[in-house]
């Protein structure tokens, strides 16, 4: 039964860094995508819309943060594993659901914002700044996901 | 400190200086006009030219990677850039980069072509006779055909059989087959529809004569040439771009004649003068009057403005705040009667924004970088001045919550950098995040109790005082007192009485003082307090023995008998209070408005997420980092290639994500309670450039 915990335990953190980079990888999808089509006509705006493009990469690095404090609690690293029960194995799965999820679909919509940002962009290259606060405030619900994991990571006892 | 008093005033000027008039406005640039407030530029043919040269040109320009994302201005003299654009002959260049634009363009579809005819030929080259001549028959048609494989051939062979005629084979590549078939003249729209038919192509030579051999060779040749003339013309733009600083001079004062042209053009005339109507700064009017004085011919007189008129909005700060003007400026210009909300931010930012970050080092990181922005980036330095005081406060920030890049320290562990970092910290956020939730929750607090007297003193200043104390003083009362009872005095009998007759009056004068439509008679409001004073102390003391809490201040029983008369009053005078009634329970629900505030203190918790997301990756960064130390030779080098652009990404998201959260706190949480701008700024008429930057 030791063992199952464990690997329960694992696949929480594992869903956090893929689900993260799931929603990472679509938003700079489409941001990416309608930045090529911007650039094709104006080039000199690559600077202005890299940020934009770039914005929903975060939720990735959140779900890899959240993934290795999830790997750091069981001792991955530390080279002695914990022996999980199956009940503490899905604590820490459902502790780390809050990043896993909040990422996947923060990063997704993320991306949409950015996309409308880089087609106001191409018609408004001066307001960059204010297509970047939108995009910007879509995030924090990512940060409060990985907040929740981290916390309830840290202060589980096992 | 505040909104800079603006005075609305009319200019005339004899059409005879008008010209030489505007210049000097222009370069003064004091006097915001009112007919420019919606014209756009228009295009002008010269600007056009120079700015099609300067695209042609721009590629070769040598380029800060920092003008991607910042404009660099060059700066100038004035004089220097007046007597630049005069002794440089712009039109020469424009015209020797449109030649070469030009020639450019007709090289290059040449060659194009010429390719494509070396492509089209270079099957053929077994056939040794002139092209030409399969043209010259009189009888018969030759048909070069492409075909494209051996069963295509096959097929084809079978459905021509039919028509009679001869073909020669010339080449083969792959599986492609290149023919020639030869067939009567009166047969060969036949055999050129069963061709087409079958997949074929049925090539034509143009008009080319000679060997295929030798037109290919002649081809080859001219290819070279014109790809040698395309490098000369490559070349001579490149001598070209040397001008690119003199162009760009001349495009900034180009459009600026342009402006100063539309302007004239712009303003309202009489038979002999102009007249400029426009706003000045008040302590500009010194100014203008030399410069009307100067001209002989021009007089300008303050005139009175419309009532309803809002005069564009400047902003006066201290060389402390100035920088935040221009994230008010972002949000809206505040209204020529409310406050600047400036020195506020300039207070509350950095500390916010630190808070954020909260690390000592990205705060020292975040110092140098804006000090070296602030060394090569002309023009608007804002941003970077707020950014440095933003790092003065992340090192701060960061020293309190012990995170110096993470926790390098103890990897590192070198025993008095860990005890310096020891001495500093005053509490450690992974294990006491409840600390630092009540630090951000406590900095909230005292924000919002500003953002309320702000409001108190608005509505102060604009006469409204039933506002101010009842919808503004009430609640700046009311708040603390709420968190006073329950936090700070729940034991002492003295205190909590003290602060429950103060909750009392803020409640009452909440409900009483609400009214949705007009402002509800003196005498109303006295009756009804008493009412609801009775009725709010009867519910609450009754629930109060339900629910088992002790209620401190007790009132003698004989004092509801009270309660009658104030009743009986009100139903004598029936139509009145059924009006009151209603007023009630919009009071009621003004009060639920404390709901409002709950959610704005709420929102100040963001400082600690994000505060505390820059520390947790910042640890896990250093963690993984470590992990190869252990690996001989190269583990301490791969540790520092491995942390530093790591730290840096970690600083540049937070930092972005810290921004915009202190701002969003600033605008949603903070302007909310007493800000509503709206106005247009003052934006004088005077030199605008893309390129230079006049000192």
């Amino acid at each position: 039964m030791e063992s199952f915990g464990l690997a329960i335990a694992i696949a929480g953190g594992a869903l956090a860094a893929i689900l993260g980079g799931i929603g990472s990888a679509i938003g700079i999808g489409y941001a990416a995508q309608a930045a090529n089509g911007v650039l094709s006509e104006d080039p000199e705006k690559f600077g202005s819309l890299l940020i934009l493009v770039a914005l929903p990469g975060t939720q990735g690095v959140y779900g890899f943060i959240g993934a290795f404090m999830v790997l750091q609690k069981i001792g991955i690293f530390g080279g002695t594993i914990v022996a999980l029960t199956l009940q503490q194995g899905l604590q820490i799965f459902f502790a780390a659901m809050p990043v896993a999820i909040a990422c996947l679909v923060s990063a997704i919509w993320q991306g949409k914002v950015c996309t409308a940002g880089v087609e106001m962009v191409a018609k408004r290259p001066t307001e960059v700044a204010k297509a970047m606060i939108y995009g910007i405030l879509v995030e924090f619900y990512a940060v409060l996901g990985l907040i929740v994991t981290i916390l309830a990571v840290v202060q589980m006892k096992i | 400190m505040a909104i800079v008093p603006v005075e609305k005033i009319h200019i005339i000027v004899h059409k005879s200086v008008k010209d030489k008039f505007l210049r000097d406005l222009q370069k003064e640039g004091i006097v915001h006009i009112t007919e420019l407030e919606e014209s756009a530029s228009k295009a002008n043919e010269e600007l056009t030219r120079i700015n099609a040269a300067l695209n042609q040109v721009s590629v070769y320009k040598k380029r800060n990677p920092l003008s991607m994302f910042f404009s660099m201005k060059r700066s100038m003299k004035y004089e220097t850039f007046a007597q630049t654009v005069e002794s440089y002959d712009y039109g020469k260049t424009v015209a020797e980069l449109e030649t070469v634009k030009n020639d450019k363009e007709k090289s290059i579809a040449r060659l194009h072509q010429v390719e494509e005819n070396i492509t089209l030929l270079s099957p053929w080259v077994p056939f040794k006779k002139d092209i030409r001549t399969l043209k010259s028959f009189k009888q018969t048609e030759a048909l070069p055909v492409i075909i494209p494989s051996n069963e295509i051939l096959e097929k084809l062979s079978n459905n021509i059989e039919h028509i009679p005629h001869s073909k020669e084979h010339i080449n083969t590549c792959g599986p492609i087959l290149y023919d020639i078939y030869f067939v009567k003249k009166d047969q060969s729209a036949q055999l050129r529809a069963k061709l087409i038919e079958n997949d074929c192509v049925i090539v034509d030579f143009k008009n080319h004569t000679g060997t295929p051999e030798k037109l290919i060779r002649l081809f080859e040749k001219e290819a070279e040439e014109m790809k040698c003339r395309i490098k000369t013309l490559d070349e001579k733009k490149i001598e070209l771009s040397k001008e690119i600083n003199n162009l760009e001079t001349t495009a900034d004062l180009l459009s600026n004649e342009n402006r100063k042209k539309e302007v004239a053009e712009a303003l309202p005339e009489t038979a002999r003068t102009t007249n400029i109507i426009g706003w000045v700064l008040k302590r500009h009017l010194k100014r203008l009057n030399a410069l009307v004085e100067k001209h002989g011919f021009a007089f300008y007189e303050k005139i009175d403005r419309d009532p309803d008129e809002r005069p564009p909005v400047a902003l006066q700060n201290t060389r402390f705040s100035k920088p935040y003007e221009m994230l008010v400026k972002l949000y809206s210009m505040p209204d020529s009667k409310e406050y600047d909300p400036t020195p506020f931010l300039a207070v509350f930012f950095p500390i916010m924004f630190g808070l954020c970050i909260t690390d000592a080092v990205y705060g020292i990181l975040l110092i140098l970088i804006s000090l070296y922005l602030m060394k090569k980036v002309s023009g608007d330095k804002s941003l970077f001045r707020i950014l440095l005081v933003g790092g003065l406060l992340t090192i701060l920030a960061g020293a309190v919550v012990g995170g110096w890049l993470g926790d390098i320290f103890n990897y590192i562990g070198f025993a008095p950098l860990i005890r310096f970092k020891d001495s500093l910290m005053l509490f450690d956020p992974v294990k006491q995040p409840m600390v630092f939730i009540g630090l951000a929750l406590g900095l909230g607090f005292i924000h919002m109790m500003i953002g309320i007297a702000i409001e108190i003193a608005d509505s102060l200043k604009n006469r409204e005082y039933g506002q101010a104390i009842f919808a503004n003083l009430t609640w700046f009362f009311l708040i603390p007192s709420i968190g006073l009872y329950f936090a700070v005095f729940s034991s002492s009998i003295i205190a909590k009485a003290i602060l429950e007759i103060v909750m009392w009056f803020c409640i009452v004068a909440i409900i009483v003082a609400s009214h949705p439509e007009g402002k509800p008679q003196p005498i109303d409001q006295i009756v009804w307090a008493f009412i609801i004073w009775f009725i709010w102390y009867l519910v609450t003391s009754t629930a109060g023995k339900l629910m088992q809490f002790q209620y401190i201040l007790q009132i003698p029983r004989f004092a509801y008998w009270g309660l009658i008369p104030l009743v009986l009053f009100e139903i004598t005078r029936f139509k009145k209070s059924k009006a009151a009634l209603g007023k009630i329970a919009w009071g009621v629900y003004n009060l639920y408005g404390i709901s409002s505030y709950l959610g704005v203190l709420l929102s100040y918790v963001r400082l600690m997420a994000l505060g505390m997301v820059t520390g947790v990756i910042a640890i896990a960064i250093n963690k993984i980092a470590w992990m190869l130390i252990d690996i001989p030779i190269v583990g301490v080098i791969l540790v520092v290639v491995i942390l530093i652009p790591s730290h840096l990404f970690n600083l540049a998201i937070n930092t972005l994500g810290g921004f915009i959260h202190t701002m969003r706190l600033q605008y949603i949480e903070f302007f909310g309670r007493f800000y509503s701008g709206g106005s247009k700024p003052f934006r004088p008429f005077g030199f605008e450039t893309n390129y230079i930057e006049i000192e």
